[in-house]
């Protein structure tokens, strides 16, 4: 890699959502990108466990980046889901307040959503709240009706942003960590794995909760993260029994509400419940989390907390600061886009409407990279039709079911492993495998089967998630797939 | 689509003992006739057999054969009948779907997805797992945890190995079963933890699981945290009168926690309340069986019961 030949227009750290779209937006416009993953596939941190929701946008002032972005990212997002072949859910959401703080917020946020112009926004009164939504609290008295929220899964955008900049012709390389960055003849030098050294003119930095560490190997942040745990509850609604809207709750005590969300696959997450963490710790769920969204849940839509639980998980956070004022709050996306003046660009902290905002996120920040290279005015290719491998999907031999749950063919997850998938839940990620109530208690077997099959990876050595998740343990043992 | 007057979902021990005993009914009843084109039996995997197959304990048919079978051995007693009987087999084809006009859509490698009309069905289809992930305890997310069903099919199928010091939460028999074969396998079951105060599944299964094999069994207590990043690390176990915590190192962990009968391929509104009389329910899919010979003489009796409710309206047409 010594050679002057190999120096990238831009290399892009961290491939969760946003690293994805940010180097789906450079390729585009012919930049010649490299995408450093520290983990074995895209999309492992913060973009697996989120709530999901693509904002409407009245919950920022008008005028702000923030609104603009989501705004206009709302409006768009049928069209790209559409070219990136990725399913969304345009549900509406309903803000539901139970009291008089909660009415005043609930008022608040529909003038402001009238002044940033979100469209189809009404009041709803208690009755107008209950014909819309019969499941949820009798308690509630002032509902906002937004038409345009949606769900998207947010992995599963990322993957397909990564797959398109994958045939724009964006390179990528897995098990890749920066760890040590520094400027050497105008270029800069990124040493991956304290090993190799990448030449590039421009550096991204998308490297989620860990974009504060990353920016302090090249200079000091302008901005660090605290970490927060967010918990999440996932739930098999009984028939008739699951909210038909994003519901987002005004609480008459302090923090926020929950949100229920009723997701593609026919699920309904709740979320979030919140704590302070580390940013270098695996998320793990809490007692006390659990119960508090059982509780919560139980009070805003009764009949879904007595429904089917699937699962609990947790998801890392970031909160953004000035380390000159770590007490006050940050407000805005401004701040959290931050430039060197010689070419690296960091996003650091940035949260909700993050999903909403991905593409726009990506596009802005790939505008200011191609100033920095002097190439304000390259053409930006179209998206790319995504493969379908239509050879597994559609090749009778695979219309067998491996996954009960979700009905999910071999065939659909032998794609997954040409797509990239190389672990079991990089499967789960890209099939929906394992999601179900059995939680891949039948499938897991199978799916690892075909992994070792397909990876070559005789020794037995398949992981779940990352680094030393093996799902068999004796890493010499056999396995004879049957 | 094509259709088949009897139709059978699953190839276990019930739906083989349904599909045989309405063949013999069959051809009781209208001697000569094609059974092939009366009987079809749908099962997700390539072979006939069901959970059977990875049972490779003894146990199975003390009553009905009055001998003590492993479950492969009692498997076998009905794969050859089986498959000599003309029944019409489909392998790898999963039931995606029963519809109120009689009607069944299903999906595998010979039929692709195809509508397949039936007079009668009889829902074979076992049980699935309840995960230890429904029970939402605290803690990460790590590899190393399995259903004792998975972990078996792993062991005694893919001769794999699943742990060194393994915690096996859940003391029926599904779970003491599991203990006794890591145990025999050379492995360390440095628990098994149940939360009832009594250790719950057969006399005999303790008897000779947990008592031959002195393994150490954690009464009134659950499971409330996992720890360990890539691969489980250990558990925390809570009692749950006195409160008091403890935590235990393993490298895996094994629930056993209950079966659910697989009812999902039914609409919403049947899989709890009265089911049409075109559709009979038999063995752990009706309801979770204690030994397999009850779920043999069920299956038996909901076939024969079919093959004649067919009978009487097809061959007096016919004749």
């Amino acid at each position: 890699m010594n050679s002057r030949s190999s120096v990238f227009d831009t290399v892009v750290i961290g491939g969760g959502l946003l690293g994805c779209f940010c180097a789906l937006n450079l390729v585009r416009r012919s930049a010649g990108t490299l995408l450093l993953e520290k983990r074995e596939d895209v999309c492992t941190g913060m973009s697996r466990a989120n709530t999901a929701v693509i904002y409407p946008g009245y919950d920022n002032h008008p005028g702000s980046l923030k609104t603009n972005l989501t705004r206009k990212a709302n409006r768009d997002l049928d069209k790209l889901c559409r070219k990136l072949g990725v399913p969304f859910l345009r549900c509406g959401s309903i803000l539901v307040s139970c009291g008089p703080k909660g009415d005043r917020m609930v008022e608040k946020k529909y003038r402001q959503g009238m002044e940033n112009g979100v469209p189809g926004l009404e009041l709803l009164s208690a009755r107008e709240i209950r014909r819309m939504e019969p499941g949820l609290t009798p308690q509630a008295t002032t509902g906002l009706y937004a038409p345009s929220t949606a769900t998207v899964h947010p992995w599963e955008l990322g993957i397909a942003a990564w797959e398109a900049a994958g045939e724009l012709g964006l390179k990528t390389q897995f098990c890749s960590e920066v760890t040590a960055i520094w400027k050497q003849e105008g270029f800069f030098c990124l040493e991956v794995n304290k090993r190799q050294i990448v030449r590039s003119r421009t550096v991204v930095n998308c490297a989620g909760i860990l974009a504060d560490r990353v920016q302090e190997l090249y200079s000091r942040p302008l901005i660090r993260i605290r970490a927060e745990l967010a918990e999440y509850m996932l739930y098999e609604p009984a028939p008739g029994r699951a909210p038909q809207h994003i519901i987002f709750s005004e609480t008459e005590e302090n923090g926020k509400g929950i949100t229920l969300v009723p997701a593609i696959n026919g699920k309904v997450l709740a979320g979030t419940a919140n704590r302070p963490a580390r940013a270098d710790s695996p998320p793990a769920t809490s007692a006390a989390g659990c119960e508090r969204l059982t509780e919560a849940c139980r009070k805003l839509f009764p009949g879904l907390a007595d429904g089917r639980r699937i699962r609990n998980f947790a998801g890392l956070r970031p909160n953004p600061y000035r380390p000159d004022s770590p007490q006050t709050r940050l407000c805005g996306l401004e701040p959290l886009i931050t430039e060197t003046g010689d070419g690296l660009i960091s996003l650091i902290g940035i949260k909700t409407p993050g999903l909403t905002c991905a593409n726009e996120l990506g596009r802005l920040v790939s505008g200011r990279i191609l100033g920095l290279l002097g190439r304000n005015s390259a053409e930006q290719k179209e998206i790319p039709r995504r493969r379908t491998y239509e050879e597994y999907l559609k090749a009778p031999e695979h219309q067998k079911i491996i996954c009960r749950c979700g009905n999910i063919t071999e065939g659909e997850i032998l794609a997954a492993i040409q797509r990239g998938a190389v672990t079991l839940d990089g499967v789960k990620r890209r099939t929906g495998s394992g999601m179900g109530l059995c939680q891949g208690s039948y499938c897991s077997a199978r799916i690892a089967g075909l992994l070792m099959e397909q990876l070559s990876a005789t020794d037995g050595r398949v992981m779940k998630d990352g680094r030393d998740s093996c799902y068999l343990y004796h890493e010499n043992g056999g396995y004879s797939h049957v | 689509m094509f259709d088949s007057p009897l139709l059978i979902v699953g190839g276990g021990a019930a739906g083989m003992a349904a599909a045989l005993s309405a063949r013999k009914r069959f051809s009781e009843l209208a001697p000569g006739t094609d059974v092939g084109n009366l009987v079809t039996l749908l099962e997700r995997e390539s072979v006939p057999g069901g959970v059977l197959k990875q049972c490779i304990h003894r146990g199975f048919g003390l009553t009905r054969f009055s001998s003590n079978l492993t479950g492969i051995e009692y498997m076998h007693r009905f794969t050859g009948p089986f498959k000599r009987s003309g029944v019409r087999f489909l392998p790898d084809t999963t039931a995606l779907e029963v519809c109120p006009d009689r009607t069944l859509l299903a999906v595998g490698p010979k039929t692709g997805r195809c509508r397949i009309s039936f007079e009668h069905l009889i829902l074979a289809s076992g049980c699935y797992e309840r995960p230890f992930q429904s029970l939402t305890a605290a803690g990460t997310r790590p590899a190393g945890i399995y259903t004792a069903g998975e972990a078996q099919y792993l062991i005694n199928c893919c001769h794999a190995e699943i742990g060194e010091r393994a915690v096996i939460l859940g003391s029926g028999d599904m779970g003491q079963i599991l203990a006794r074969r890591m145990v025999l396998k050379g492995k360390g079951v440095v628990a098994l933890i149940e939360q009832e105060s009594v250790c719950g599944g057969l006399s005999k299964n303790r008897r000779d699981c947990l008592d031959k094999y002195q393994i150490p069994v954690i009464l009134s207590s659950t499971i409330v945290c996992v720890h360990g990043e890539g691969r489980i690390t250990g558990v925390t176990v809570r009692n749950i009168i006195t409160g008091e915590e403890r935590l235990i190192f393993c490298d895996t962990l094994v629930s056993a926690v209950g079966l659910i009968p697989e009812k999902r391929i039914l609409p919403e509104c049947w899989q709890d309340g009265d089911l049409p009389d075109w559709i009979s329910l038999c063995g752990n899919c009706h309801h979770v069986h204690k030994i397999v010979d009850s779920v043999t003489l069920q299956a038996e009796e909901a076939g024969g019961l079919a093959a004649e409710k067919i009978a009487s309206c097809h061959f007096s047409e016919m004749t």
